[in-house]
């Protein structure tokens, strides 16, 4: 069972899909929803490249960087509360 | 043959010394390469090896003829914006000048091309066979290209050789000066004699607004590491529709054993070219780089208020063309070059004081001329520039007017 779930995870037809709760057709989301959390933090890594060598961030700056960590924060604990539950 | 374990551990966490987010980084060659948001979010979907081939049609098997990712509408895209009819991605704008070359002549003919070309240019004409004729630039200080010698370069090759060059080709702006060329000049007489006139924009395309029609360009060859904001290797062939036949001439071979052949394949191409992480940090950059080139006039306004400020410095002066017309820049820096005289890390020092400062990218060793490049930088960045450079010159005594 679980070689036939984790065959259908990596067909690319059935991406998107969820076969069983719990099963490893779960992981799809996690994986997008890590890279998601990645990107918040790519957007991060963009406005120190903006703003080096010191760092002085102007107010939209701020608000930027501070959206993306709340935004990764979310991301990260409801990735934690997925894998605990 | 086994590798030690511990010889591994070296390539292990690779870091970049200079990381983007913690220096300024003025390294001429590097400046447009830097990655958008979008690039670096895609490398996380499509690094993996042959990763945009999952939907590669099995019955023409060819990298622009995939869908998804949409690569066979982003060469549609690219070659409109450039004002051409057809775009191939290639390896890089090196490999895009060997392949014109080579489709468009044969072993021995003749290449013209401007003094101030990339060494590349040179080799890719080596590799293809062929014999190049260099149109003279003006020397010091301004080491402009005499674009209407063109015409004599060419009519100097019909005499030795008895027939027009292959090809003609302008470097857009050279990696030396940043010199702007006017291609009109050189499409116009290129037009005259028959000749394909290849425009090499691996410093402008992706940057600055390029328009191959409007320019008169038969094809035009650029960088994406260089000036699209893609990671290497990736560089660009574009061209007008009268040479498709040419340069995407299909393969012919056929196995003597097996009869296999490759009909499909774009011999010029080797079938397919850069696929996987490169080209979708292209592709990922594109809308970025439609959208930048606008704000090409802003870039000018940025390098011209730093070249008129570090002239301000005691023995500093632009090279090349003034006023700029492009962000790559030379600098000839004779009061630096004295301080090296007598500094205990010669001419080490300016890089040093530089790397102290968090700015990198000039080349270590240099004083008395050294290029950089300010595209992409923001103002604050370059406000910081000046003040390093003055910070130094007068920590050694060196006059800032």
């Amino acid at each position: 069972m679980a070689e036939r779930f984790r065959r259908r995870a990596a067909d690319p037809l059935h991406w998107g899909s969820n076969p069983h709760p719990g099963s490893i057709g779960d992981y799809m989301g996690m994986s997008s929803e890590l890279k998601e959390t990645i990107g918040e933090l790519i957007k991060i890594l963009n406005v120190l490249r903006k703003t080096s060598p010191n760092h002085q961030m102007g107010d939209g700056q701020k608000e930027e960087v501070i959206r993306a960590l709340d935004s990764a924060r979310r991301r990260l604990e409801k990735l934690r509360e997925g894998i605990t539950t | 043959m086994k590798i030690p374990k511990e010889r591994l551990e070296k390539y292990k966490g690779l870091k970049r010394d200079f990381a983007e987010e913690d220096y300024i980084n003025l390294q001429p060659i590097q400046r447009g390469g830097i990655l958008t948001e979008e690039a670096m979010r895609a490398i996380l979907e499509f690094g993996d090896g042959y990763s945009t081939c999952d939907w590669c049609p099995p019955k023409t098997a060819r990298l622009d003829m995939i869908t998804n990712p949409p690569i066979q509408d982003f060469y549609k895209d690219l070659a409109e914006f450039l004002g051409m009819d057809v775009a191939r991605v290639v390896t890089r704008c090196r490999e895009a000048k060997f392949i014109a070359f080579r489709m468009l002549g044969r072993p021995g003919d003749y290449i013209v091309l401007d003094s101030t070309a990339h060494y590349s240019s040179y080799i890719a004409a080596e590799l293809a066979d062929m014999k190049i004729k260099e149109v003279p630039n003006s020397g010091p200080p301004e080491f402009r290209v005499d674009l209407n010698e063109y015409a004599t370069k060419i009519e100097e090759v019909k005499k030795e050789s008895g027939k027009l060059p292959a090809a003609v080709l302008l470097t857009h702006v050279d990696y030396l000066y940043g010199n702007l060329n006017d291609a009109k000049i050189v499409s116009k007489i290129s037009k005259e004699y028959g000749v394909p006139f290849i425009l090499n924009c691996a410093y402008t395309a992706g940057i600055m607004p390029v328009d191959g029609r409007e320019l008169g360009a038969d094809i035009i060859t650029s960088s994406g590491h260089k000036s699209w904001a893609a990671s290497a290797p990736t560089g660009i062939l574009a061209f007008n529709k009268s040479l498709e036949e040419k340069l995407t001439v299909r393969s012919k071979i056929e196995g003597d054993l097996t009869k296999r052949r490759f009909g499909a394949k774009e011999l010029a191409m080797l079938g397919c070219t850069v696929m996987g992480a490169p080209l979708i940090t292209l592709m990922a950059s594109f809308p970025e780089v439609v959208s930048r080139v606008e704000r090409w006039g802003e870039e000018l306004e940025k390098v011209r208020y730093l070249v008129s400020e570090l002239e301000r410095i005691e023995g500093v002066k632009q090279l090349g063309i003034r006023p700029k017309m492009h962000t790559l820049t030379h600098m000839e820096t004779e009061g630096f070059y004295k301080v090296s005289q007598t500094h205990k890390r010669k001419g080490y020092f300016l890089y040093d004081e530089l790397r102290e400062r968090k700015i990198v990218g000039i080349q270590p060793g240099l004083t008395k001329h050294f290029k950089f490049n300010t595209y992409g930088l923001t103002w604050d960045q370059i406000r910081y520039v000046r003040d390093a450079f003055f910070d130094i010159a007068k920590k050694y005594g060196l006059n800032v007017c």
